[in-house]
């Protein structure tokens, strides 16, 4: 346990350490911008040096020398090992070339369906969010997604009020139905805890919660009724090597990390 | 012998544009978008627009809030790194634009099924979600299909073919055969599937310099129906290879953006008191545009890594 710390790590630096550990070496990664990006870069720099990064923009494997702030940033363009646009690199990922995609959301319902597109009514919503993008694709094709949301009753809810992104949308055989060919999300990673999916009901279940959190705080902060996994242990904290590589290495202007997000 | 040059001037190619056409946008991000173009089109009233918008933030955020917009076809709309188009949020919240969502790819293919003069093109994204289920459009964009070649069933989206398509490149030769580096978006499939097509340019070169980057031309010329000479065309976003975006003017806009006096005041002081694109980038400077050149290796702007 001597390169753990139990303490002194902030809720987005967990939520990126969490997911950078979901991608494995090897693997071909389609990501967008925010704590995703950091997450792929950080695995990169640690357990999985043979990850190839995929953008919606059409940047093939960049190698980028500082953070980017956007998918169509320059630096990720000029250092990519391929540039096209984003028909190509989205053929490729319906073509079954991606293995895992990750995303972030504003509502998620209990089988990891999400909403990106309106809030309220769809033609005259309370709130018009951006809109699905790459989103419904990665969910669609990649082998496996995971989303990434900060924890609150507003995002985890009964009910999304569009389905802009397809988790198992009604349970167990309905991607299948739909002929949906990746095979959905694998897990929702928060800044209370880790969701995985019960394969039976494909349901959200507690996979894991972070270091002080309790499985009450979770309940309190999810809108729906929600299990443990048989296996529910502590999130393993980020180690010091990770959070000093994230920190004096990938983000150390905290464009995405950001300082006061303490939890 | 000598093809007839297509050059112009902006206000002769927006003139290419009528009441209640539908438009399609080069650019991804903040990169790419023709708005220089767009400010003149401001200019001139066009109005009654449809948008097939599948990455064109800005195009659409600068029309929407001019009040030019009736319809969009979307896949995505925002600003990375600042949030939600505000003008077009607040008007589909309004309910004075009507919205038809997507995914990337749909819209994306909807327009390659236009420039293949196909009527549809199979897809499997957007199956069981309300991507599928609300249909808002003039005409329904998504149906399920079965093989013609076995039993398999699959979705499918209709073709578009938007009346004019507009596209902003690195260079360009007189007959609008254009270099776009970096990412292309989905230049091939608006070229294509447009019935006018409208090139802006940041250099006009001679054909000789396009041949000798032959494999590399975005927009075939005899798609093209108007070129024009526009430097710094997509100020205040970026241009990759030839300058990065520039902060301090977007943010300009996305603080104007917050309310509907703020972001008219900003139209006027930035779009319509110039009558051209000359006199808007003479309010800049050459300083300021000179500070925003790309270095030629890195590839981005002096000064940042």
């Amino acid at each position: 346990m001597s390169d753990r710390i139990s303490a002194g790590f902030t809720a987005d630096e967990i939520m990126t350490v969490v997911t950078a550990r979901h991608i494995a070496d090897g693997d071909t990664v389609f990501i967008g911008t925010g704590l995703p990006m950091v997450a792929a870069y950080l695995a990169k720099a640690t357990h999985a040096p043979g990850v190839a990064l995929m953008f919606e923009s059409g940047v093939l494997d960049p190698r980028p020398r500082s953070i980017a702030k956007a998918v169509g940033d320059p630096r990720l363009i000029s250092t990519a090992r391929r540039t096209s646009g984003m028909l190509d690199s989205l053929l490729m990922l319906h073509g079954g070339r991606v293995d895992l995609g990750v995303l972030g959301c504003a509502q998620i319902d209990r089988f990891g369906n999400v909403n990106t597109t309106a809030i309220g009514s769809y033609q005259r919503p309370s709130t018009r969010l951006p809109g699905s993008g790459g989103a419904n694709d990665i969910a669609s094709c990649a082998r496996r997604h995971l989303i990434v949301a900060r924890h609150s009753r507003r995002t985890f809810v009964e009910r999304v009020d569009y389905l802009t992104t397809p988790g198992h949308l009604t349970g167990p055989g309905a991607r299948e139905r739909a002929g949906l060919p990746g095979g959905g999300p694998v897990g929702v990673v928060t800044d209370l805890c880790e969701f995985g999916f019960d394969p039976a009901t494909r349901e959200m279940v507690i996979a894991t919660v972070h270091p002080g959190v309790t499985v009450d705080d979770v309940y309190a902060a999810t809108g729906f009724d929600v299990g443990t996994a048989p296996d529910l242990h502590e999130t393993p904290p980020p180690s010091a090597a990770e959070l000093d590589i994230l920190r004096t290495r990938i983000d150390p202007d905290g464009v995405y990390l950001k300082p006061n997000r303490n939890r | 012998m000598t093809a007839r040059s297509k050059l112009c001037d902006l206000a002769a190619a927006a003139r290419l544009v009528p009441p209640g056409a539908t438009l399609s946008f080069s650019g991804f991000g903040h990169a790419g978008h023709p708005l220089a173009f767009v400010r003149e089109l401001i200019r001139q009233g066009t109005g009654d627009l449809t948008l097939h918008a599948v990455a064109e933030c800005w195009p659409a955020e600068f029309l929407v809030a001019a009040q030019r917009v009736s319809r969009i076809n979307l896949s995505n709309l925002m600003f990375e790194g600042l949030g939600r188009c505000r003008a077009i949020s607040r008007a589909v919240e309004q309910g004075s634009v009507a919205v038809d969502d997507h995914s990337h790819l749909a819209l994306s293919l909807r327009l390659l099924a236009g420039a293949w003069d196909v009527p549809f093109l199979p897809v499997r994204s957007m199956a069981g979600t309300d991507l599928t289920a609300v249909q808002t459009g003039p005409a329904p964009k998504y149906a399920r299909v079965r093989s013609p070649f076995g039993d398999e069933e699959t979705g499918a989206v209709a073709a578009l073919r938007p009346d004019v398509a507009v596209i902003h490149v690195n260079k360009a030769d007189e007959q609008g055969n254009g270099i776009v580096y970096g990412a292309i978006s989905v230049i091939d499939a608006q070229v294509r599937s447009a019935r006018t097509v409208v090139v802006t340019a940041e250099r006009i070169v001679p054909a000789e310099e396009i041949t000798a980057e032959n494999q590399v031309v975005t927009v075939p010329g005899i798609f093209v129906d108007a070129v024009v000479h526009t430097p710094y065309g997509a100020h205040p976003g970026g241009m990759y290879g030839e300058y990065d975006e520039d902060p301090a003017a977007m943010a300009e806009y996305y603080t104007a953006s917050r309310d509907p006096d703020t972001v008219a005041d900003y139209l006027a002081a930035h779009v319509l008191a110039h009558p051209d694109h000359a006199a808007y980038l003479a309010t800049l400077g050459s300083q300021r545009l000179f500070g925003l050149r790309v270095d030629p290796t890195l590839k981005i702007a002096r000064g940042t890594a």
